[in-house]
């Protein structure tokens, strides 16, 4: 047999390991503290998302892509109660938030999850920890935990936000020669109460106005004509308009109730 | 017993010339590994504010850093030493065309590794994770730099069978157990990379398969990176257990700790690698798991090792005329010129001490979650493979050299100083990125642009003076590896004033010397290897194989849009 200070050397090691073993263990199954697994509810997603649920949940989807994620700033009441979901839309990335254990790796083609509880105000930090491509260093995002009150502040401002962006792109546009907005007969429908009207088109079919056929009537205007009005009256708008301005037009439409 | 009073070894001039040539080839290429080493703690400082310098993008450098410094240079380095170990323990000769054929395919295999790299088509670094894409010539390179010193493994186990035959019931040499344990493992686990070089990556480099699964490629190449570790690690413990005693004056303190611990490694350094994927999704985290605590087991050998060595050690003090509990540290040869491989293999202990506990920081799961990917990775493997095992194979490359060319160490006062300059900058610029690394500074980043730099919007203060301190300890260390680059290169060119090719190791004698019939047989070890290797990696491969995700199209570093 080996020599005696050596075995007990062997028994000092083994013990040792023990006890960091059952404390890792402590820390996964009695803290919490776990490691990333398969995850098979959500499949790869190619656009960032937050859905607010109840209780201060939060549902996230972030993409990383290269050479950002997205969302790119992502704003959060205190306590929040994150599901993170994460998804890479090219290469690898990583996904670290200094200050918690947020720490994970972004693979294109699978989606990686964590759960986090932002008890702390704060700005944080959303760094991409894996190399990327040759713009790496630029990759970061940022989390802002902010108090109950400033967070309802803040989303009602960014909702104004958006609403005085589609008043101002329906403005200069000249969407608002034609589409008067009290209610009152233009060249065009009236959008005040439009969102969610049953309207009868020119082709004899009824239709529900909603997100599809906005969308596609601000884009393609001589495809769906509502009955009385004439073709040919809307340009489509040129340069055309961007996905986000077409968003911001319809959300300014959802709002004139 | 083997002792080197009785013993002259010779090396045929055939043989010495590529023996050198496998020493200085990656030593040169190591010149500028070592300098773009510095340069990336001047950028990680803030000191160099671009995209790249002297012509070298940050990321080519970072590649070229982590495949020359780690690949090419300890696969050529332990290829020449294993050549010498094996005939020097076994007394057989070198296997003339064995050497040729292997360090040739691994010179051309680097060769066509090199031209991509230097060229900006392979800054993928050494991980070479896809989708991101390098030129077909980098990986083919890398698989022959691989496939050569398989070559060379080849040729030492008919002298090993043949050796036991002749010495029935005798032990093989420690030595010889220590290289065929590390080459036992290289050839294991570079089984797996191979598969995904040749197999997944060079096919969809050439365009004739268009996407690959990146959650098997990853952990293709993490069964092969971890083992990689003690591809490295365990040359360093063969002088460790062989030839340390010996310089420090003493005996091996336990023979048998020795042999269990390379057979440990043997069973316990492959199935480990899912923890470097820890953060990794598609994997079920109950195989994470299971490969954590294997790898709490892997630190067992090391404990033991670290213990007989400081049991040699005291061992050797004490024969020198120390004594008391810990008076006797003050009687080792901590500056002597002549027994020089001392502090080199000194320096390298007190390296690992931390390295291995920073290492069982990184193995548990939950820990790892504030350190994965951050500085805190680098700082840790810069006290392993930039510690024992770079000082080893710097020391051992010198010693080596002088032998086969019969000259003396040029300049022994420098060679001396070169360890502990070593010492000093590794443990400022590991302290430093330790520090930002818990911060959450990432690795393998050009901070120079962003994050160090005040004038960018991600500027990020409280990690810069830890960065600081990362360039003044880089900054050391670069000065350590001009010493040492000066008495190799002069060891090369200076005229010999001995017989060249006349070599001897410092050999020391065992303690106590007990023999333990099963750690003296490599059978039992291999099967036990096999089979947690099954254990380990069956159920999370067939997951992967089997698991739903979606395959990824190849994308260039330069590029956010898809390779037509």
């Amino acid at each position: 047999m080996i020599e005696k200070s050596e075995q007990k050397v062997f028994f000092i090691a083994i013990t040792l390991m023990l006890v960091f073993a059952s404390l890792v263990l402590y820390a996964g199954m009695g803290l919490g503290i776990v490691l990333p697994t398969c995850n098979d509810q959500i499949a790869p997603f190619k656009e960032g998302k937050v859905i607010p649920k109840e209780n201060n949940r939060f549902e996230v989807h972030y993409v990383a892509k290269m050479w950002s994620f997205e969302p790119a700033e992502l704003v959060l009441p205190e306590k929040a109660d994150v599901d993170l979901y994460l998804s890479a839309l090219d290469v690898d990335h990583g996904f670290e938030v200094p200050g918690t254990n947020l720490n994970l790796m972004a693979i294109p083609g699978s989606v990686n999850a964590a759960h986090h509880r932002f008890d702390k105000k704060g700005e944080y930090l959303v760094i991409c920890h894996e190399y990327c491509g040759l713009n790496h260093q630029n990759m970061s995002g940022k989390i802002r935990v902010v108090s109950g009150e400033e967070y309802t502040r803040i989303m009602q401002e960014m909702a104004t936000r958006t609403l005085a962006a589609g008043e101002k792109l329906m403005a200069d546009k000249q969407c608002s020669a034609c589409h008067t907005t009290d209610g009152t007969e233009g060249l065009g429908p009236t959008l005040k109460g439009l969102y969610g009207k049953r309207e009868k088109l020119s082709n004899g079919n009824e239709i529900v106005v909603d997100d599809a056929y906005l969308i596609d009537s601000i884009l393609h205007p001589d495809k769906q004509i509502v009955q009385n009005f004439d073709p040919g009256a809307m340009p489509p708008s040129d340069p055309p308009l961007s996905e986000e301005e077409v968003r911001q037009i319809i959300d300014y439409i959802k709002a004139l109730k | 017993m083997l002792t080197d009073t009785d013993y002259k070894f010779e090396i045929q001039k055939k043989d010495r010339i590529v023996l050198i040539a496998l020493l200085a080839i990656p030593m040169l290429l190591l010149v500028l590994g070592v300098f773009i080493g510095l340069l990336q703690v001047l950028y990680r400082a803030g000191y160099i504010r671009a995209t790249g310098v002297l012509g070298i993008e940050y990321y080519q450098g970072l590649t070229l850093h982590g495949v020359i410094n780690a690949l090419v240079f300890t696969t050529f380095f332990e290829v020449a030493f294993g050549f010498v170990i094996i005939s020097y323990y076994l007394r057989k000769p070198i296997l003339t065309a064995w050497l040729y054929a292997s360090s040739s395919v691994m010179l051309i295999g680097t060769l066509m590794a090199a031209y991509p790299m230097l060229t900006g088509q392979a800054s993928v670094l050494y991980t070479f994770y896809p989708p991101l894409k390098a030129s077909p010539l980098f990986y083919l390179g890398t698989a022959l730099l691989i496939v050569g010193s398989w070559i060379a493994y080849f040729s030492w186990l008919p002298h090993y069978t043949g050796w036991r035959k002749e010495n029935p019931g005798q032990k093989t040499p420690l030595a010889v157990v220590g290289m065929l344990a590390t080459f036992t493992i290289w050839f294991v686990c570079t089984l797996p990379v191979a598969y995904e070089v040749l197999v997944l990556l060079l096919p969809w480099s050439l365009g004739w398969t268009k996407t690959i699964d990146v959650v098997l490629a990853r952990t293709l190449f993490w069964f092969f990176g971890h083992p990689l570790v003690y591809f490295w690690l365990l040359p360093a413990y063969v002088m460790f257990y062989v030839m340390l005693p010996k310089v420090s004056g003493g005996k091996l303190f336990s023979d048998a700790a020795g042999r269990i611990s390379f057979m440990l490694f043997l069973v316990l350094s492959t199935p480990v690698g899912l923890h470097h994927q820890f953060a990794d999704p598609g994997i079920n985290s109950g195989y994470k798991w299971f490969h954590m605590m294997l790898t709490l087991g892997v630190a067992i050998p090391s404990f033991l090792t670290a213990f007989t060595v400081a049991a040699s050690l005291e061992h050797g003090a004490k024969s020198r005329g120390g004594s008391g509990l810990f008076g006797w540290w003050r009687y080792l040869p901590y500056f002597d010129k002549d027994r020089w491989l001392f502090p080199y293999l000194f320096c390298g202990l007190v390296l690992f001490f931390f390295g291995g506990i920073t290492g069982i920081i990184n193995a548990s799961g939950n820990m790892n979650l504030v350190v994965h990917n951050t500085a805190w990775i680098p700082a840790h493997f810069h006290t392993t493979v930039a510690g024992p095992v770079f000082l080893s194979f710097l020391a051992m490359s010198l010693y080596m050299l002088c032998r086969f060319r019969g000259v003396k160490v040029p300049f022994p006062a420098l060679n001396v100083w070169t360890p502990w300059l070593w010492l000093l900058g590794i443990s400022i610029f590991s302290t430093g990125l330790s520090v930002a690394g818990i911060l959450g500074e990432p690795r393998r980043t050009n901070m120079g642009l962003t994050y160090a730099n005040p004038a960018s919007d991600h500027f990020v203060a409280s990690w810069h003076m830890w960065d600081v301190m990362g360039a003044i300890g880089g900054s050391i260390m670069f000065l350590s590896t001009v010493l040492f680059f000066i008495n190799f290169f002069a060891a090369l060119i200076v005229k010999p004033q001995e017989q060249p090719g006349e070599l001897r190791f410092p050999t020391a004698e065992p303690y106590h010397d007990e023999r333990i019939r099963w750690v003296e047989n490599f059978k039992p070890w291999i099967v036990a290897m096999m089979l947690a290797i099954l254990i380990a990696y069956v159920p999370p491969l067939y997951q992967i194989v089997t698991g739903k995700q979606e395959k990824a199209v190849p994308y260039y570093p330069w590029s956010p849009a898809p390779e037509k």
